[in-house]
């Protein structure tokens, strides 16, 4: 193992993963994928790309498996993360939002007091909820929570949304926006100083 | 019949629901950090035979010590400390013991003292003690599992005084003359936390010292070196988990220095004024002394009742789940055995719940009792909700209904954010 190679935790599959690495290549990284690799060495031998799940992410930079991850501030709250925020990337933008049937007699924060809301978010859900007082069971579900007011699961969900359109397919309106989310940067606290020199190369093309 | 009158003794505490709930939430916070530390519990019984603990606790205090006959005329005593019976248990188990044993316990002691505020007649004991070894590292365990412990009760700011015995004898002894002993001196230094300076030294001018000498004694004593052992302990007490401003080298800290023979500590909540929340040290040659075994040990005492105190004072007790969260009401007979098979459901979840506890009552009544007894919630199930599989569920501060699926009830208070 190379200690002295930038080694950098990037999501290995869904949305980010194509900006990530469009990114990357901006700054002169260059990512060459072939096939499914888990770990990737660049041609230069520089830099060291880890292929893992979005929510992994902030586990192998706080471990320092890597010494950099760019992942969805979302994930990142979910977490409960500590990790410097090294930046903020301005791409992966979408929002965290609830969403009720179009039909549904929830119109306001307030009316979600007691009902079922299905999400992946459950932390930052409880979190939203506590601050406004709104004492509500959540369903805790890993994928297709749109789905779950369908099968009588769930009153509300609690999603990231971008276009708008997965909301809209299921007759979903937005009731309340939790968070603002994009993609950011975070950096392992065992990180070296010669590795800061990824830091200045990352301000000095910013 | 003449009607008796039914109260405590006098020295006796009862501890009502809230009270004990607090003194088990200490207990709870204090021993998940003790058997983090590989404490483990021990427990021994209320009674002892008397010659076990006759004159092991100086004369005073053999007039406190609760022994009687028992009905078949053996000389029996209460426990009184935990110390000499632990001690015991060493001893008679020493070979089913580990060699380094460290062990907690939290039992009730009891002493025939007279009754005054903050002195009872039965209270709560709880000690860590690691027997076998005379290692520095023993030290250093215990004084990390101490912080943690106060930490883990919730106490933002916890200090630990520490000093070593020979710190306060190679400075003092000096000092000492004839007529007045090093240990009268350090009797004197002793109460520098709660007299001024100029008081210890007309103590000691009393007592016999010329004033310069006084003054030089006490001097000397507050800018003595750290012995070697005592670098070490904290050293290793530091990097074992102990915050750099929360272990204090106090040298003029003496701990009555009874049965201690190297290094002694303190613990202090700054903002708990009454006293000291707990205190050890090292006891090498006290297990000798008491049953004439020779195992060397450290441990420490937590001032349980100044702890609970302390954390009262602070806010630190949960007030959520003081109550029981959910009253399952009895609406009818056709939705009874539903009703009977949620309250099974939702407790499976952990949640506490109570089924009402008269059959006969009117809904409304029932409600009051949930009213006055802080249920947050009651779950109803008549015939018509059972005919619909769904049980009724009232949040009683905002009086919001909810249909839930009988099949989901369990989920759904698991699932609600104030749960």
């Amino acid at each position: 193992m190379n200690n002295s190679r930038i080694k950098i935790a990037i999501q290995k599959k869904g949305r980010l993963k194509e900006p990530t690495i469009g990114f990357l290549n901006s700054l002169g990284i260059e990512v060459r994928l072939n096939g499914n690799e888990l770990i990737k060495i660049s041609e230069d031998g520089d830099y060291e790309f880890i292929f893992v799940r979005d929510d992994d992410i902030p586990q192998y930079v706080a471990q320092g498996a890597a010494d950099f991850g760019i992942v969805g501030l979302n994930v990142y709250e979910e977490k409960n993360s500590k990790l410097n925020i090294l930046q903020r990337l301005s791409f992966g933008n979408c929002r965290l939002v609830i969403a009720v049937k179009n039909t549904s007699q929830i119109r306001t924060i307030s009316d979600l007091q007691g009902e079922r809301i299905a999400t992946s978010y459950p932390k930052i859900l409880t979190r939203f909820l506590k601050k406004n007082n709104i004492n509500a069971s959540i369903i805790e579900i890993s994928g297709s929570v749109e789905s779950a007011p369908d099968l009588n699961l769930a009153d509300a969900v609690c999603d990231i949304t971008q276009s708008g359109s997965t909301l809209k397919e299921h007759d979903l309106k937005i009731t309340a926006e939790i968070m603002d989310s994009q993609a950011i940067l975070i950096e392992s606290p065992f990180i070296s100083n010669k590795k800061k020199d990824f830091i200045n190369l990352l301000i000095n093309n910013s | 019949m003449k009607k008796q009158q039914i109260t405590n003794l006098k020295g006796f505490r009862d501890f009502l629901p809230k009270e004990k709930r607090a003194r088990n939430f200490v207990v709870e916070k204090i021993v998940e950090i003790f058997e983090t530390y590989g404490f483990q519990p021990i427990e021994t019984p209320t009674l002892e035979a008397g010659e076990l603990l006759k004159g092991k606790y100086g004369e005073e205090a053999d007039k406190l010590l609760y022994s009687f006959k028992d009905r078949g005329d053996r000389d029996v005593a209460l426990r009184y400390d935990q110390t000499v019976p632990t001690a015991r248990i060493v001893t008679q188990y020493k070979n089913e013991l580990p060699k380094y044993f460290r062990r907690y316990q939290i039992q009730n002691v009891y002493r025939a003292e007279k009754p005054q505020k903050g002195r009872f007649r039965e209270f709560t004991q709880c000690d860590i003690d690691i027997f076998g070894s005379t290692s520095f590292l023993t030290d250093a365990e215990i004084l990390a599992c101490a912080y943690g412990s106060y930490k883990n009760v919730g106490f933002k700011n916890v200090e630990i005084l520490i000093n070593d015995r020979e710190v306060l004898f190679s400075n003092l002894e000096k000092y000492a003359t004839e007529k007045v002993s090093v240990m009268s001196i350090i009797q004197s230094i002793d109460k520098l936390d709660k007299m001024s300076e100029e008081a210890i030294v007309k103590e000691l001018v009393a007592k016999g010292l010329k004033e310069p000498t006084a003054k030089e004694a006490l001097k000397n004593i507050q800018n003595a070196p750290q012995t070697e052992i005592l670098e070490k302990t904290i050293k290793a007490a530091k990097k074992l988990g102990i915050d750099e401003s929360s272990l204090i080298f106090n040298p003029t800290l003496a701990r009555g220095l009874d049965y201690y023979n190297s290094i002694i500590w303190e613990v202090v909540i700054p903002e708990y004024k009454v006293g000291s929340v707990g205190g050890g040290g090292r006891y090498d040659n006290l297990l000798n002394e008491l049953i004439g075994e020779d195992i060397p040990a450290t441990g420490m005492a937590f001032g349980f009742d100044r702890i609970v105190e302390a954390a009262i004072e602070q806010n630190l007790i949960p007030q959520k789940n003081m109550s029981t969260t959910v009253l399952v009401a009895i609406v009818d007979e056709a939705g009874f055995d539903k009703s009977m098979e949620v309250a099974k459901n939702i407790r499976k979840k952990g949640i506490k719940t109570e089924v009402y506890m008269n059959e006969d009552d009117k809904l409304g009544k029932q409600f009051k009792y949930a009213d006055q007894n802080n249920f947050k919630y009651v779950v109803l199930v008549g015939g018509e909700e059972a005919a619909k599989n769904v049980a009724k569920v009232k949040f009683m501060d905002s009086g919001k209904e909810k249909e839930v699926q009988l099949n989901q009830i369990g989920e759904y208070f698991s699932g609600l954010t104030d749960e």
